[in-house]
Protein backbone atom coordinates (compact mmCIF):
# COMPACT_ATOMS: atom_id res chain seq x y z
CA UNK A 1 0.00 0.00 0.00
CA UNK A 2 1.55 3.16 -1.07
CA UNK A 3 0.77 6.08 1.09
CA UNK A 4 1.02 9.49 -0.47
CA UNK A 5 1.48 12.43 1.77
CA UNK A 6 -0.53 15.00 -0.15
CA UNK A 7 -0.06 17.56 2.57
CA UNK A 8 3.70 17.22 2.23
CA UNK A 9 3.50 17.77 -1.53
CA UNK A 10 1.50 20.97 -1.03
CA UNK A 11 4.04 22.32 1.45
CA UNK A 12 6.91 21.53 -0.92
CA UNK A 13 5.13 23.35 -3.78
CA UNK A 14 4.61 26.46 -1.66
CA UNK A 15 8.24 26.35 -0.64
CA UNK A 16 9.41 26.09 -4.25
CA UNK A 17 7.33 29.09 -5.27
CA UNK A 18 8.78 31.00 -2.34
CA UNK A 19 12.36 30.20 -3.43
CA UNK A 20 11.51 31.06 -7.04
CA UNK A 21 10.12 34.38 -5.93
CA UNK A 22 13.24 35.22 -3.90
CA UNK A 23 15.59 34.30 -6.75
CA UNK A 24 13.52 36.29 -9.28
CA UNK A 25 13.41 39.32 -6.99
CA UNK A 26 17.18 39.17 -6.49
CA UNK A 27 17.85 38.96 -10.24
CA UNK A 28 15.49 41.85 -10.99
CA UNK A 29 17.15 43.94 -8.29
CA UNK A 30 20.66 43.22 -9.63
CA UNK A 31 19.66 44.06 -13.21
CA UNK A 32 17.94 47.28 -12.16
CA UNK A 33 20.85 48.38 -10.00
CA UNK A 34 23.29 47.92 -12.91
CA UNK A 35 21.29 49.11 -15.90
CA UNK A 36 19.37 51.70 -13.91
CA UNK A 37 22.52 53.84 -13.58
CA UNK A 38 23.01 56.17 -16.53
CA UNK A 39 26.33 56.55 -18.32
CA UNK A 40 28.14 59.74 -17.41
CA UNK A 41 29.28 61.26 -20.70
CA UNK A 42 30.03 64.75 -19.41
CA UNK A 43 33.79 64.30 -19.47
CA UNK A 44 33.65 63.26 -23.12
CA UNK A 45 31.29 66.14 -23.86
CA UNK A 46 33.57 68.69 -22.14
CA UNK A 47 36.58 67.29 -24.01
CA UNK A 48 34.85 67.63 -27.36
CA UNK A 49 33.78 71.16 -26.49
CA UNK A 50 37.34 72.14 -25.51
CA UNK A 51 38.78 70.65 -28.71
CA UNK A 52 36.21 72.42 -30.86
CA UNK A 53 36.99 75.77 -29.21
CA UNK A 54 40.71 75.26 -29.86
CA UNK A 55 40.07 74.39 -33.51
CA UNK A 56 37.98 77.54 -33.90
CA UNK A 57 40.64 79.81 -32.44
CA UNK A 58 43.66 78.72 -34.41
CA UNK A 59 44.71 77.00 -37.58
CA UNK A 60 48.12 75.68 -38.71
CA UNK A 61 49.91 77.19 -35.71
CA UNK A 62 48.52 80.71 -36.10
CA UNK A 63 45.68 82.52 -34.35
CA UNK A 64 42.71 83.21 -36.62
CA UNK A 65 42.80 86.85 -37.66
CA UNK A 66 39.50 87.92 -36.08
CA UNK A 67 39.88 86.18 -32.71
CA UNK A 68 41.15 89.18 -30.77
CA UNK A 69 38.45 91.55 -32.10
CA UNK A 70 35.46 92.71 -30.08
CA UNK A 71 33.06 91.33 -32.67
CA UNK A 72 34.43 87.82 -32.25
CA UNK A 73 34.21 88.09 -28.48
CA UNK A 74 30.58 89.23 -28.61
CA UNK A 75 29.49 86.65 -31.17
CA UNK A 76 31.76 83.82 -30.10
CA UNK A 77 29.04 81.17 -30.06
CA UNK A 78 27.87 82.02 -33.58
CA UNK A 79 31.39 82.43 -34.96
CA UNK A 80 32.42 78.98 -33.73
CA UNK A 81 29.09 77.27 -34.36
CA UNK A 82 28.14 76.51 -30.76
CA UNK A 83 24.65 76.17 -29.37
CA UNK A 84 24.39 76.11 -25.58
CA UNK A 85 20.62 75.63 -25.54
CA UNK A 86 19.35 72.50 -23.81
CA UNK A 87 16.01 70.75 -23.34
CA UNK A 88 13.71 72.53 -20.90
CA UNK A 89 13.77 69.78 -18.28
CA UNK A 90 14.90 69.73 -14.65
CA UNK A 91 14.93 73.55 -14.72
CA UNK A 92 17.69 73.64 -17.36
CA UNK A 93 15.91 76.36 -19.28
CA UNK A 94 16.59 78.81 -16.46
CA UNK A 95 20.05 77.53 -15.55
CA UNK A 96 22.63 77.17 -18.31
CA UNK A 97 24.40 73.82 -18.41
CA UNK A 98 27.56 74.91 -20.20
CA UNK A 99 30.32 77.43 -19.67
CA UNK A 100 33.36 78.31 -21.73
CA UNK A 101 36.09 80.75 -20.76
CA UNK A 102 39.05 81.63 -22.97
CA UNK A 103 42.01 83.62 -21.68
CA UNK A 104 44.69 85.09 -23.92
CA UNK A 105 48.05 85.89 -22.35
CA UNK A 106 51.46 86.85 -23.62
CA UNK A 107 53.56 83.68 -23.56
CA UNK A 108 56.74 85.49 -22.54
CA UNK A 109 55.39 87.90 -19.90
CA UNK A 110 52.39 85.72 -18.84
CA UNK A 111 50.30 88.90 -18.70
CA UNK A 112 46.77 88.86 -20.00
CA UNK A 113 46.67 91.41 -22.79
CA UNK A 114 43.22 90.76 -24.22
CA UNK A 115 39.89 90.52 -22.45
CA UNK A 116 38.75 86.99 -21.79
CA UNK A 117 35.87 85.44 -23.72
CA UNK A 118 33.20 84.11 -21.34
CA UNK A 119 30.05 82.42 -22.56
CA UNK A 120 27.42 80.35 -20.79
CA UNK A 121 26.56 80.05 -17.11
CA UNK A 122 29.49 81.58 -15.20
CA UNK A 123 28.12 80.39 -11.85
CA UNK A 124 29.27 76.87 -12.71
CA UNK A 125 32.87 78.02 -12.26
CA UNK A 126 32.67 77.92 -8.46
CA UNK A 127 32.16 74.16 -8.56
CA UNK A 128 35.44 73.45 -10.34
CA UNK A 129 37.89 71.72 -8.05
CA UNK A 130 35.15 70.36 -5.78
CA UNK A 131 34.83 66.61 -5.59
CA UNK A 132 31.58 64.74 -5.81
CA UNK A 133 29.67 62.95 -8.52
CA UNK A 134 26.99 65.65 -8.67
CA UNK A 135 29.54 68.39 -9.40
CA UNK A 136 29.85 69.76 -12.94
CA UNK A 137 32.76 68.43 -14.98
CA UNK A 138 35.49 71.01 -15.64
CA UNK A 139 38.31 70.67 -18.14
CA UNK A 140 41.09 73.23 -18.40
CA UNK A 141 43.72 73.00 -21.14
CA UNK A 142 46.24 75.34 -22.68
CA UNK A 143 48.10 75.67 -25.94
CA UNK A 144 50.76 77.82 -27.56
CA UNK A 145 50.00 79.84 -30.68
CA UNK A 146 51.45 82.66 -32.79
CA UNK A 147 49.71 85.79 -34.04
CA UNK A 148 50.73 86.47 -37.63
CA UNK A 149 49.14 89.94 -37.49
CA UNK A 150 51.47 91.02 -34.70
CA UNK A 151 54.75 89.75 -36.14
CA UNK A 152 54.41 86.22 -34.77
CA UNK A 153 53.71 87.36 -31.25
CA UNK A 154 53.63 84.35 -28.93
CA UNK A 155 50.42 83.66 -27.04
CA UNK A 156 49.30 81.20 -24.41
CA UNK A 157 45.60 80.38 -24.69
CA UNK A 158 43.83 78.81 -21.72
CA UNK A 159 40.44 77.22 -22.31
CA UNK A 160 38.11 76.25 -19.48
CA UNK A 161 35.05 74.17 -20.40
CA UNK A 162 32.36 73.17 -17.93
CA UNK A 163 29.44 70.79 -18.47
CA UNK A 164 26.78 70.32 -15.80
CA UNK A 165 23.74 68.20 -16.90
CA UNK A 166 23.92 66.29 -13.63
CA UNK A 167 20.34 65.04 -13.66
CA UNK A 168 20.78 63.02 -16.84
CA UNK A 169 24.26 61.68 -16.19
CA UNK A 170 24.30 60.88 -12.49
CA UNK A 171 21.71 59.24 -10.24
CA UNK B 1 8.16 4.92 13.48
CA UNK B 2 11.42 6.45 14.69
CA UNK B 3 12.96 5.72 11.27
CA UNK B 4 10.23 7.77 9.61
CA UNK B 5 10.88 10.64 11.99
CA UNK B 6 14.65 10.50 11.36
CA UNK B 7 14.02 10.50 7.64
CA UNK B 8 11.72 13.45 7.87
CA UNK B 9 14.15 15.36 10.01
CA UNK B 10 17.00 14.61 7.64
CA UNK B 11 15.01 15.82 4.69
CA UNK B 12 13.89 18.95 6.50
CA UNK B 13 17.43 19.84 7.46
CA UNK B 14 18.50 19.34 3.84
CA UNK B 15 15.86 21.81 2.68
CA UNK B 16 16.77 24.33 5.36
CA UNK B 17 20.47 24.17 4.49
CA UNK B 18 19.67 24.44 0.78
CA UNK B 19 17.55 27.52 1.43
CA UNK B 20 20.31 29.14 3.48
CA UNK B 21 22.87 28.40 0.75
CA UNK B 22 20.60 29.91 -1.93
CA UNK B 23 20.03 33.05 0.14
CA UNK B 24 23.76 33.47 0.86
CA UNK B 25 24.64 33.12 -2.84
CA UNK B 26 21.97 35.66 -3.76
CA UNK B 27 23.21 38.12 -1.15
CA UNK B 28 26.80 37.82 -2.43
CA UNK B 29 25.59 38.42 -6.00
CA UNK B 30 23.56 41.44 -4.95
CA UNK B 31 26.51 42.84 -3.03
CA UNK B 32 28.84 42.45 -6.02
CA UNK B 33 26.37 43.95 -8.47
CA UNK B 34 25.65 47.02 -6.35
CA UNK B 35 29.15 47.70 -5.05
CA UNK B 36 31.38 46.95 -8.02
CA UNK B 37 29.26 46.80 -11.13
CA UNK B 38 26.70 49.38 -10.14
CA UNK B 39 27.49 52.96 -9.20
CA UNK B 40 28.53 55.69 -11.59
CA UNK B 41 29.37 54.53 -15.09
CA UNK B 42 31.69 57.01 -16.72
CA UNK B 43 32.11 56.94 -20.47
CA UNK B 44 35.74 57.40 -21.41
CA UNK B 45 37.86 56.94 -24.49
CA UNK B 46 41.47 56.14 -25.23
CA UNK B 47 43.37 59.07 -26.65
CA UNK B 48 44.82 58.57 -30.11
CA UNK B 49 45.47 62.21 -30.83
CA UNK B 50 45.67 65.47 -28.92
CA UNK B 51 44.46 68.68 -30.55
CA UNK B 52 46.20 70.92 -28.04
CA UNK B 53 49.66 69.40 -28.27
CA UNK B 54 49.42 69.26 -32.06
CA UNK B 55 48.55 72.94 -32.26
CA UNK B 56 51.33 73.83 -29.83
CA UNK B 57 53.79 71.71 -31.83
CA UNK B 58 53.04 73.40 -35.13
CA UNK B 59 53.19 76.86 -33.58
CA UNK B 60 56.48 75.93 -31.89
CA UNK B 61 58.05 74.92 -35.20
CA UNK B 62 56.90 78.15 -36.86
CA UNK B 63 58.33 80.33 -34.08
CA UNK B 64 61.17 82.62 -35.00
CA UNK B 65 61.58 85.82 -36.98
CA UNK B 66 63.47 85.13 -40.16
CA UNK B 67 64.65 81.60 -39.44
CA UNK B 68 61.97 79.41 -37.88
CA UNK B 69 62.67 76.74 -35.28
CA UNK B 70 61.89 74.12 -37.91
CA UNK B 71 64.71 75.52 -40.08
CA UNK B 72 67.07 75.71 -37.11
CA UNK B 73 66.51 72.07 -36.20
CA UNK B 74 66.78 71.01 -39.83
CA UNK B 75 70.16 72.78 -40.10
CA UNK B 76 71.61 71.75 -36.72
CA UNK B 77 69.94 68.29 -36.59
CA UNK B 78 69.19 68.71 -32.89
CA UNK B 79 67.76 71.19 -30.39
CA UNK B 80 69.81 74.21 -29.36
CA UNK B 81 69.57 76.33 -26.21
CA UNK B 82 66.91 78.65 -27.59
CA UNK B 83 64.49 76.17 -29.14
CA UNK B 84 65.20 73.51 -26.51
CA UNK B 85 64.29 75.80 -23.65
CA UNK B 86 61.22 77.02 -25.49
CA UNK B 87 60.11 73.41 -26.03
CA UNK B 88 60.47 72.70 -22.31
CA UNK B 89 58.52 75.85 -21.46
CA UNK B 90 55.70 74.82 -23.75
CA UNK B 91 55.39 71.06 -23.55
CA UNK B 92 56.63 70.17 -20.10
CA UNK B 93 54.82 73.02 -18.40
CA UNK B 94 51.53 72.82 -20.27
CA UNK B 95 51.13 69.06 -20.49
CA UNK B 96 53.08 67.45 -17.62
CA UNK B 97 49.80 66.67 -15.81
CA UNK B 98 48.38 64.98 -18.89
CA UNK B 99 51.19 62.56 -19.78
CA UNK B 100 53.66 60.45 -17.89
CA UNK B 101 56.52 61.27 -20.25
CA UNK B 102 57.07 63.95 -22.91
CA UNK B 103 59.92 63.81 -25.39
CA UNK B 104 60.82 66.13 -28.25
CA UNK B 105 63.79 65.81 -30.52
CA UNK B 106 65.08 64.48 -33.79
CA UNK B 107 64.82 60.91 -34.95
CA UNK B 108 66.32 59.00 -37.87
CA UNK B 109 64.16 56.35 -39.50
CA UNK B 110 65.68 54.02 -42.03
CA UNK B 111 63.16 51.24 -42.20
CA UNK B 112 59.64 50.89 -40.83
CA UNK B 113 60.59 49.76 -37.32
CA UNK B 114 64.14 51.03 -37.05
CA UNK B 115 64.27 54.37 -35.26
CA UNK B 116 67.30 56.12 -33.84
CA UNK B 117 66.47 58.98 -31.49
CA UNK B 118 69.05 61.72 -31.04
CA UNK B 119 69.64 62.49 -27.39
CA UNK B 120 69.27 66.08 -26.16
CA UNK B 121 69.79 67.69 -22.76
CA UNK B 122 66.22 68.96 -22.55
CA UNK B 123 64.22 65.76 -22.96
CA UNK B 124 66.71 62.93 -22.56
CA UNK B 125 67.79 60.04 -24.74
CA UNK B 126 64.51 58.83 -26.16
CA UNK B 127 60.83 58.55 -25.30
CA UNK B 128 59.71 55.90 -22.84
CA UNK B 129 58.56 53.00 -24.96
CA UNK B 130 57.93 49.94 -22.86
CA UNK B 131 56.96 49.04 -19.35
CA UNK B 132 57.19 45.85 -17.34
CA UNK B 133 54.06 43.87 -16.65
CA UNK B 134 53.21 41.98 -13.49
CA UNK B 135 53.90 38.71 -15.28
CA UNK B 136 57.49 39.69 -16.09
CA UNK B 137 56.97 40.65 -19.72
CA UNK B 138 57.11 44.05 -21.39
CA UNK B 139 54.45 45.92 -23.30
CA UNK B 140 54.43 49.16 -25.23
CA UNK B 141 53.30 52.28 -23.48
CA UNK B 142 50.30 53.85 -25.15
CA UNK B 143 51.61 56.98 -26.81
CA UNK B 144 50.75 59.74 -29.20
CA UNK B 145 53.53 60.57 -31.62
CA UNK B 146 53.70 63.41 -34.08
CA UNK B 147 56.55 63.40 -36.60
CA UNK B 148 57.40 66.04 -39.18
CA UNK B 149 59.94 65.34 -41.87
CA UNK B 150 63.07 67.46 -41.90
CA UNK B 151 64.52 66.59 -45.26
CA UNK B 152 62.92 65.30 -48.46
CA UNK B 153 59.17 65.33 -48.49
CA UNK B 154 58.80 61.61 -49.11
CA UNK B 155 60.03 58.69 -47.05
CA UNK B 156 62.90 57.04 -48.88
CA UNK B 157 63.34 53.36 -48.14
CA UNK B 158 66.90 52.35 -47.33
CA UNK B 159 68.08 55.86 -46.54
CA UNK B 160 68.14 57.77 -43.28
CA UNK B 161 64.97 59.85 -43.11
CA UNK B 162 65.13 62.67 -40.58
CA UNK B 163 62.17 63.78 -38.50
CA UNK B 164 61.39 66.07 -35.63
CA UNK B 165 59.19 64.14 -33.24
CA UNK B 166 56.96 64.97 -30.30
CA UNK B 167 56.23 61.83 -28.29
CA UNK B 168 53.59 61.90 -25.54
CA UNK B 169 53.63 58.72 -23.50
CA UNK B 170 51.00 57.16 -21.29
CA UNK B 171 48.11 59.63 -21.14
CA UNK B 172 46.87 60.00 -17.56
Amino acid sequence: MILKNKKGDKIISVYWFFVLFIVTAAIVYMVLSFYGEPFDVREVEADILTNKVARCLSHAGYLESNVLTGNFRENFLEECGFNFKTENVYGWGAMGQYYVEINFSDFLTKKQNSPAIKKGNEELKIFCGQKGKTMPVCIKRSFYVLDKNQGKKQYQIDILSIVRKTEKNVQ
Amino acid sequence: MSNKKSGQMGETITWVVATVVIIVILLISIFISTSYLGGQKTASFSKTNDVFTSKSFFAYLLTGEGETIYEQIKKEENLNDFNGKLAVDIFKKFYKEDYEDIWLGTVLIEMAFFEKHTSNKFFGNEPKKVKSTNLGGIIDYPSIRTKIKLDNLLFVQGEENKYIELALTNPK
